[in-house]
């Protein structure tokens, strides 16, 4: 049992004999003795725990020097492990220590490019602002149009009624058209009539481009036998072997 | 050009020197002699008969009728006669 145990037990001894005492239905006057009597056991209760508890203290410093010496050797040797293990992981880092500055570096260029292109969405951003107000200007050009649109449209729902009477009126002719479709039919026999009158003139202007060709070739004909009669003409009018004899003469008197 | 109209024509505008001249119809138109002017409105015609004939051509009719005024102006229009 160490110091602290006996000290707690002590006391709660001394503690519990007092409030027995106290509780106890007798007079007043054993009530007194019985708390004096538990106040001095108390106290010499407290006396021996405090006693004992700077004894186990004394003991407790010896061998905490002891403990503590042999910490230092400890601690002296887990020291050097340590100061070597920093000294390898020293070496260990310097590499990844400085590949992590490059990034670092590197990251600050990006982040200077990503400043940059900051800089750049902030003036799109104006500039969407300005398009924004615009499309707002618009939208209200817009609205004023859509009632344009809109009394334009009541329009052309008066147009379409005064359509649907005119479409009832162009049925009731259709009717009326339908009522004569024998005539239709008498002009359709005609009309083909016509078409094959059509057919038998094309055969016609066949024929007549047949005879222009012939008659071109008469015409060349005659042409060839007009020459013919011209000179055949000339020969006859021509003067002969008397005629000149003659002029031979009447040539040699008039001299 | 025809060469039977040139020769025709020539020998015509030679005929008319010879007897059908300014004097001649000048004579006539003084004198009064009115056979005479028939004959030379006569030979006249013939000369006009020949130059239509050549007009279309027609060289013998030209001949013939040019052989003819010249006998006639020999026979009735010459010196002699």
């Amino acid at each position: 049992m160490n110091s602290k145990e006996t000290q707690l037990s002590l006391s709660f001894c001394g503690a519990l004999a007092a409030v027995l005492l106290m509780s106890a239905p007798v007079s007043q006057t054993i009530a007194l003795a019985g708390s004096g009597t538990a106040f001095v056991i108390s106290v010499f209760c407290f006396y021996g725990g405090i006693s004992k508890y700077f004894s186990d203290k004394e003991k407790q410093t010896d061998n905490f020097a002891q403990q503590v010496f042999q910490l230092q050797n400890r601690s002296a040797e887990k020291f050097k492990e340590i100061s070597e293990t920093i000294t390898n992981l020293e070496s260990s880092i310097k590499t990844p220590l400085n590949s992590i500055s490059e990034t670092l570096t590197n990251m600050s260029g990006v982040i200077k490019n990503i400043n940059v292109t900051a800089k750049n969405i902030g003036d799109n951003f104006e500039t969407l602002n300005n398009s924004a107000e615009k499309i707002v200007e618009g939208i209200d050009d817009l609205a004023e149009s859509e009632y344009s649109v809109k009394k334009s449209l009541n329009s052309v729902s008066e147009t379409l009624t005064n359509m649907s009477d005119v479409i009832k009126n162009i049925n009731v002719t259709a009717e009326n058209i339908e009522s004569h479709g024998e005539k239709f039919r008498n002009l359709n026999k005609t009309a083909k009539e016509i078409l094959e009158g059509i057919e038998t003139l094309s055969e016609s202007v066949n024929n007549i481009s047949e005879l222009q060709e012939e008659f071109q070739q008469l015409t060349a004909a005659i042409n060839r036998q007009e020459q013919f009669y011209k000179t055949t003409l000339e020969q006859c009018n021509a003067m002969n072997s008397k005629d000149v004899e003659l002029i031979e003469n009447l040539a040699k008197k008039l001299q | 050009m025809n060469n039977q109209l040139i020769i025709i024509y020539s020998l015509l505008e030679r005929l008319e020197k010879k007897y059908f001249s300014d004097e001649t119809i000048r004579l006539a138109i003084i004198e009064k002699n009115i056979s005479k002017q028939n004959k030379l409105e006569f030979v006249e015609s013939l000369c006009q008969t020949v130059i239509t004939s050549l007009n279309f051509g027609n060289y013998k009719r030209a001949t013939k009728y040019l052989v003819l005024a010249d006998a006639f102006c020999e026979k009735f229009l010459s010196a002699k006669s």
